[in-house]
């Protein structure tokens, strides 16, 4: 069946993930958890604190003081490792939906992912508080999320049977505007509630704590691993759902694959972080202008400087206007609103 | 010997209508059938029906082997097609392009091996593409492209090659290029070729056959000379022209009405 080769071919290779740009963002990361953890009102330095991890480590005495252990191990820390949990998985999930939708435009918030993530989640802190810590809380907002990405889709390829860029994302905030209406509605209804779950809605990680951490750890490490296996799909996708196709892949369920993976990881950043918008366009879209256009590059890429993005963009969000707190996805948005403007502006209005 | 390609009763209906209805074909290995037709005459949909792209009633053999849509990966090593506008992300380096050629021969969430980047430089190099490996196809010029689809449909090594008018977008000199270089590359890797193609006299010097399709059926089937005749021309197209012959060739050339 194989063609035969001819004796002495020349190898071709993708250009994948260039090894200068990975070692560049793993830096970009470490320097970002640095800044996360020594950045703040108390001053404790660098190494101190590295000081104190390795004292963590191995179980010895920490050299800080039980206070400023605290700042930096129950306060900073989680705050560190929860915004890298969240900001890898925003970015990852903003290039799979670009990939799968073949749509630059595509971000969880814009699709309306988040929106319904937040919209399940509030039915849940709203009428069960008592479950806000647990399991359900994220359920709650993957099965809000799902339903607003399948509706965004529906509604989106009935307007533009081509898939046109911008019916998606018409389409995406349409949703969305639907879901944060429930969700407002909800709010307000459940007065007693309404505190806790406007500080979350507004996006926020000054309250992490390690108990949100490993709730939402299992989803993200599994959506992002199924989402990094498929980085070669992503680009196969590139030429079409009739090539692919031809191509021997089985398109329909792939998007399924990737579709229901990104959503399980967006809903679970969102449950424990609130709307955080922009994310999946700034990070994925600088990846692709400075390093490659394969999602080979552009999903392993966006972990590591999605990660680092948002643990930075949260020393800002509570330093700017220190001693008060600027709720994150306000940062995010501030940065992320223009770049979407550029963004757009390069699109063709046909598709990616 | 088993036809590559055994089409019976092949019917595909489209949003309700017949779009191809009772297709009767055998394509011999190594041979290069063209479809010609007047537009919506059902060559893209019988192509694509042959692909497994879209469901279609009626049996399908290739290579003697029952045709499944569902095993999507199979089929994908035994037919490749080129379709009329392939998708040519304009941001891919032409090196990424033709691997994208060997997915039915890697596993799902698989990578290219060495076999993978050898077959895709073969094919980069039968096509003379070396020197554009690392150029990206948006920085292309049309006949580069097209050499490039090529490249991608042959690094994917399957026996039948299926070519929705392959010269659409071309001028002539790179039409009979890219038509040279399909029929050199079926004799090398004795390839079976079908090709939609709305260009008759190409279509007549270059096919073994050609298979004149009309409102989704065949209606007439054999060589040039058999198959191009004013009257059939004139009955399906609704054109007039003369049809010319010269050492066996045929050429069609339209002459302007009622003045012929």
């Amino acid at each position: 069946m194989q063609a035969a080769i001819p004796p002495g071919p020349e190898e071709v290779r993708s250009r994948g993930l260039p090894p200068l740009w990975a070692l560049g963002a793993l830096c970009f990361l470490i320097a970002a958890v640095l800044v996360g953890l020594t950045v703040g009102p108390t001053h404790i330095s660098p190494w101190m604190i590295a000081r104190s991890a390795f004292a963590h480590l191995f179980g010895l005495r920490s050299p800080l003081s039980q206070q400023d252990d605290a700042i930096v191990w129950q306060i900073r820390a989680p705050a560190v490792a929860l915004g890298g949990l969240v900001g890898m998985m925003l970015a990852v999930a903003g290039a799979s939906y670009q990939g799968t939708f073949r749509n630059p435009l595509a971000d969880p918030y814009l699709l309306g992912v988040s929106e319904g993530a937040g919209a399940g989640a509030t039915i849940v802190i709203a009428f069960f508080p008592a479950a806000a810590g647990t399991e359900l809380l994220p359920l709650a907002a993957f099965i809000g999320g799902l339903v607003a990405v399948a509706l965004a889709y529906l509604l989106g390829n009935s307007v533009a049977r081509t898939g046109g860029a911008g019916a998606l994302i018409l389409a995406g905030v349409t949703i969305a505007a639907f879901m944060t209406a429930i969700q407002t509605f909800l709010q307000q209804r459940q007065s007693d509630t309404l505190q806790q779950v406007y500080a979350w809605i507004l996006g926020g990680l000054s309250g992490a704590t390690w108990h949100a951490v490993l709730l939402v750890l299992p989803w993200i490490a599994i959506s992002a691993t199924v989402l990094i296996a498929h980085r070669r799909i992503l680009d196969v996708l590139s030429v079409g759902e009739e090539e692919a196709g031809s191509l021997g892949v089985d398109v329909r369920r792939a998007r399924v694959l990737i579709v229901v993976a990104a959503t399980v990881g967006t809903s679970a950043a969102v449950a424990v972080s609130g709307l955080i918008g922009f994310v999946g366009i700034i990070v994925p879209h600088t990846i692709r202008l400075l390093v490659s256009s394969s999602y080979r590059a552009i999903v392993p890429l966006s972990l590591l400087v999605g990660a680092g993005f948002l643990i930075l963009t949260n020393v800002l969000a509570e330093t700017v206007l220190s001693p008060e707190t600027l709720p994150i996805g306000v940062v995010t948005a501030f940065f992320g609103a223009p770049f979407f403007a550029i963004v757009l502006r390069r699109t063709r209005w046909v598709g990616l | 010997m088993r036809p590559a390609i055994e089409a019976l009763a092949v019917g595909v209906t489209l949003g309700g209508t017949r779009a191809v209805d009772g297709v009767q074909l055998s394509v011999e290995p190594g041979e290069w059938l063209a479809l010609i037709g007047p537009n919506g005459a059902g060559k893209t949909t019988l192509l694509r029906a042959l692909a497994g792209l879209v469901s279609a009633a009626g049996t399908i053999r290739l290579n003697g082997e029952l045709h499944s849509p569902r095993r999507r990966r199979r089929l994908a090593r035994t037919v490749a097609l080129v379709p009329q506008l392939p998708e040519t992300p304009p941001a891919l380096t032409v090196a990424e392009y033709v691997l994208l050629g060997r997915t039915p021969h890697i596993g799902y969430l698989g990578r290219e091996g060495r076999a993978d980047r050898l077959a895709a430089g073969a094919a980069i190099d039968r096509l003379g593409l070396r020197a554009f490996v690392e150029r990206r196809l948006g920085s292309l010029s049309g006949g580069e492209r097209q050499r490039v689809v090529l490249a991608r449909a042959l690094a994917q090594a399957a026996p039948i090659l299926l070519l929705d008018e392959p010269t659409s977008a071309l001028d002539l000199g790179r039409q009979q290029d890219a038509l040279e270089l399909v029929d050199e590359l079926r004799r090398q890797d004795g390839l079976t070729v079908i090709s939609a193609m709305h260009d008759l006299s190409l279509a007549g010097q270059y096919a073994d056959r050609l298979a004149l399709l009309h409102l989704g059926r065949v209606i007439a089937l054999g060589t040039a000379q058999e198959v191009l005749t004013a009257d059939t021309i004139a009955g399906c197209y609704g054109a007039e022209v003369r049809v010319l012959s010269e050492d066996g060739r045929v050429f069609v050339l339209p002459s302007r009405r009622g003045r012929a």
